[in-house]
């Protein structure tokens, strides 16, 4: 962190909320970004923002100086985030824990049988909403962790400070997560008519 | 290394996290591969995509002062449980509506028992109000704040303020939400006003959003004088604002002071009139009223067609009176909607 932001933080852990609206303004487009990209629109975005910004007030000052303060805002999001997700409804999420082998098969076999046919391209936008509507599809962890690396460039390390785990947890976590947008985007490809087998060979 | 096991390593491919040792034998199943080639070109399209889609999305106007507003509010729970009961209270001053409010002011110990409008509440705008005792002036278009409308009937010379028994009512009728009319039109002042104005036309109000956005501050000041200040900075902002009320809390000295700023205005204005004191409470509250008008404008029509339908001159003044008080409300929902209600609260301390 520089010398204004250290300062403007340990102004605000003295209870100065000057200081702290210093800090709001300076990372609000950054953590506004970040709750657009986890809830997928504004106005959910707006309330997980702010709130993600009066828990950061309550809690200033178990922050550590050493870390930067921006991650600390993305945890708070991330946890925020999950914790709504969460009350929100028991849906019927994946298990993180359940083994990787899932769908593998049979998406080996689709990808083998659609390759032999002669069929048009997929577009590039086509795949574009393909991914978009899939990451909106994604358990709520899986999504956390894909914002968190493809939007963000989050090193591993960095993951598992916000996520608080370990950095094989990051590398699983991040594993299941794409493999399970890969299913999302094969089945939203499946309804749409969209033949994904071709997609890659033009792409070599 | 198989399909499966290569495909394993796709992720931490794409983060440049294999091994030299993976890589080579990752690279060896490829390039005998097609399959897994076109898959991974995938992944690695998805992944692109994904990065793109990252693109920082400003966070909206006014952002920061909403975080600082609900800190500001979050921070005070005491005040905010003591102050609980003036929520109501409130309400009825932003609706405009009650003459009398009563409130039980139960962690001060004192009862307080009513509230008297004083007079001049209805005088900052030039209304032109459905209620006017004059009928020549009820078929123009309505124009004044509806509050000081409402409050006007009350006022006439010669019409009693509600008394005490009816004040319990007033309050939870307005505190369900909306139900202003009850507190005020078919009581108090209605005899005078629907003698005259049989002859007032139907006005034409548009469905549309509407939203009524409101702040109560409550702020502890050293003088009372801070009052003449507030409206000072209201008046130099060009806000229109008077003082509603003046009354002793139990040992509390405390004026109420009223505002109607454009919403784009209200947020510095509320920000220098904190500066007068100590902030003891700030409530923000956007209601939409959007379902509720449509309601009510249904319902006012519907009246206006029976009235015009009815020989029977009580029956009429009756209609008319009840055409008069939708009429009011509608008038005030229609011009507070896209403004910013502020209700000061000075408090000596």
């Amino acid at each position: 962190m520089n010398d204004k932001l250290t300062e403007l933080v340990h102004r605000a852990q003295q209870g100065s909320t000057s200081a702290f609206e210093e800090l709001v303004v300076l990372y609000q487009d950054k953590v506004f970004s970040h709750c657009y990209h986890l809830t997928g629109n504004y106005s959910d975005a707006q309330d997980l923002a702010q709130e993600v910004f009066v828990r950061a007030y309550k809690g200033i000052k178990s922050f550590r100086n050493e870390a930067d303060f921006g991650t600390w805002l993305h945890r708070i999001a991330i946890n925020q985030y999950l914790n709504l997700r969460r009350k929100e409804k028991n849906n019927n999420h994946l298990s993180l824990d359940e083994p990787l082998s899932t769908d593998e098969g049979e998406m080996l076999r689709q990808v083998a049988a659609s390759s032999d046919d002669p069929v048009e391209t997929v577009e590039r936008e086509d795949l574009r909403q393909l991914v978009s509507t899939g990451l909106e599809r994604l358990p709520p962890e899986f999504k956390a962790v894909l914002v968190l690396r493809e939007f963000n460039d989050y090193s591993y390390e960095q993951m598992a400070d916000i996520m608080e785990c370990s950095l094989g947890t990051v590398k699983s976590r991040l594993n299941r997560a794409r493999k399970a947008l890969r299913n999302e985007i094969t089945a939203l490809a499946r309804k749409a008519g969209i033949d994904l087998g071709t997609y890659a060979s033009e792409n070599e | 290394m198989n399909c499966e096991e290569t495909r394993q390593l796709f992720s931490p491919w794409l983060d440049g996290k294999l091994t030299p040792f993976q890589a080579q034998f990752f690279q060896e199943h490829l390039d005998g591969c097609a399959s897994c080639r076109a898959e991974l070109a995938l992944w690695k399209d998805c992944s692109v995509l994904l990065r793109d889609m990252g693109e920082i999305i400003p966070a909206p106007p006014g952002f920061a002062s909403a975080v600082m507003e609900q800190i500001r509010i979050t921070e005070t729970p005491v005040a905010r449980k003591r102050f609980q009961w003036a929520r109501v209270y409130w309400k009825q001053l932003v609706a405009g509506a009650a003459a009398v409010a009563v409130l039980a002011l139960g962690s001060v110990g004192a009862k307080i028992p009513f509230w008297h409008w004083p007079v001049q509440v209805a005088e900052h705008q030039p209304s032109t109000s459905p209620t006017d005792t004059h009928a020549d002036t009820s078929d123009k278009p309505s124009v004044g704040g509806r509050p000081s409308s409402k409050t006007a009937t009350n006022t006439q010379p010669g019409v009693a303020i509600s008394s005490a028994p009816d004040a319990p009512q007033a309050s939870s009728g307005s505190s369900q939400g909306g139900g202003h009319e009850a507190t005020s039109g078919p009581r108090a002042g209605t005899t005078m006003s629907t003698a005259v104005s049989s002859d007032n036309e139907a006005r034409v109000f548009l469905n549309k959003e509407r939203k009524l956005t409101s702040t109560l501050l409550k702020v502890g000041v050293d003088s009372l004088d801070k009052s003449r200040a507030a409206l000072q900075v209201a008046s130099s902002s060009g806000i229109p604002g008077k003082q509603v009320a003046a009354q002793a809390v139990g040992e509390h000295e405390c004026v109420v002071l009223r505002f109607i700023a454009p919403s784009s205005k209200a947020d510095a204005f509320v920000d220098s009139l904190a500066d007068l004191g100590t902030v003891l409470d700030w409530q923000t509250e956007t209601q939409d009223v959007t379902q509720r008008f449509a309601e009510t404008l249904q319902q006012y029509q519907s009246l206006v067609a029976q009235r015009e339908n009815t020989r029977d001159v009580a029956e009429r003044q009756k209609l008319n009176t009840q055409v008069e008080n939708l009429e009011s409300q509608l008038n005030s929902w229609d011009q507070e909607a896209g403004q910013h209600i502020v209700v000061l609260w000075l408090e000596k301390i």
